[in-house]
């Protein structure tokens, strides 16, 4: 049951499809995304740290979440397992004419540091191009890791299947598996 | 015509319809179901070898029943998931067992969850590869279950306990 100031379902739909594509309303989606992120996957996972800085201040993520999860018979402990996934970085992207592209894919492998495992999400309102698809697939070659690549329709289709008593982490491990097997 | 007959008939549907909860079965009583439901949708299974990592479940033949199409090899696959459940590893592996099979054989993944979109890409994409794989999910196989209201009797009991168990 969700607290007074836990947003329903329905308000986070809202919420997302509220936000105008572009830089005037990136704080708008970071927060809408941010809060969906958090009602489908907070627990297992913790609550996440917003913009957490490097100790030089020189970096500043969006959102990491921390994956406590051990047991390998869950999906976020079989992602731990797999790809050591400790913290869960998320990087959130509301561009409108631009295209998402090689830069956001390399600035997100730049933030993703060996200590936090090879899981990133870049989560955006619309898909990367496909230059971003080649440039992920480089950085799991020289790397191994993996960079979901998470868009509105994709959180929309979660909130729908944690509505009908589905995991909508099961989601995140279809898209690493298919990431997995069209990496070349 | 007699319209309230056919008023009665979806009010029956409806309940019986009602009962239909898949936390209320274990995996063997889902699959128990499915073959049951297969059976009556015209395939003729047998089980196959139990892989520890899957593979497939049941295999035999699909025969239209109006003679029209020559029978088809089939190996299929049941799944019953409690939460949900990941598809696209599933599905590949169904698909290469099928290859493996030859045969013109097809596969058949049935599942009480829904797929995601990530696995309906990776099912149409084997398809368009040339693989046959058919998958029918929780929403499909609902709909196949309300023409076949006996089998929701016997297998979702209005008290919970099903006949088997008895």
């Amino acid at each position: 049951m969700p607290s007074a100031d836990t947003p329903d379902a329905n308000s986070l739909r809202q919420m997302l499809s509220c936000c105008p594509p572009g830089q005037s309303a990136w704080r708008e989606y970071e927060d809408a995304a941010l809060a969906v992120l958090q009602y489908l996957f907070v627990p297992p996972l913790n609550a996440p740290y917003p913009q957490p800085r490097s100790y030089s201040g020189l970096d500043r993520c969006d959102a990491v979440f921390p994956n406590r999860v051990v047991d390998t018979s869950k999906p976020w402990g079989l992602l731990r397992h797999d790809l050591d996934a400790k913290l869960i970085l998320v990087e959130f992207k509301n561009y409108d004419r631009e295209e998402i592209g090689k830069v956001e894919t390399d600035q997100t492998r730049n933030y993703l540091k060996a200590a936090w495992g090879r899981l990133a999400i870049i989560c955006s309102n619309k898909l990367p191009n496909d230059a971003a698809h080649r440039r992920r697939n480089i950085i799991y070659s020289e790397e191994r890791k993996i960079i979901l690549f998470i868009t509105t329709a994709d959180l929309l289709e979660m909130i729908d299947m944690k509505d009908r008593g589905d995991d909508p982490s099961e989601f995140v491990v279809d898209s690493v598996e298919r990431f997995l097997i069209q990496h070349e | 015509m007699d319209a309230t007959n056919d008023i009665d008939g979806l009010l029956r549907r409806l309940q019986v319809g009602a009962r239909l909860e898949w936390n209320t079965l274990d995996p063997r009583q889902f699959e128990r179901l499915v073959s049951e439901l297969l059976r009556r949708l015209n395939f003729d299974l047998a089980e196959a070898q139990s892989l520890p990592d899957g593979g497939y479940n049941l295999s035999g033949r699909y025969q239209d029943p109006y003679g029209f199409a020559d029978a088809v090899p089939y190996l299929v696959e049941i799944r019953f998931a409690k939460r949900g459940g990941s598809s696209v590893r599933l599905l590949h592996h169904l698909a290469s067992v099928v290859t493996s099979y030859g045969s013109g054989a097809r596969g058949l993944l049935v599942t009480n969850s829904q797929l995601t979109s990530v696995a309906a890409k990776t099912l149409e994409e084997l398809n368009v590869g040339g693989v046959k794989v058919r998958v029918i999910d929780g929403p499909e196989l609902r709909t196949f279950l309300l023409s076949q209201p006996d089998l929701i009797i016997e297998f979702f009991p209005a008290g919970g306990v099903t006949d088997a168990e008895r």
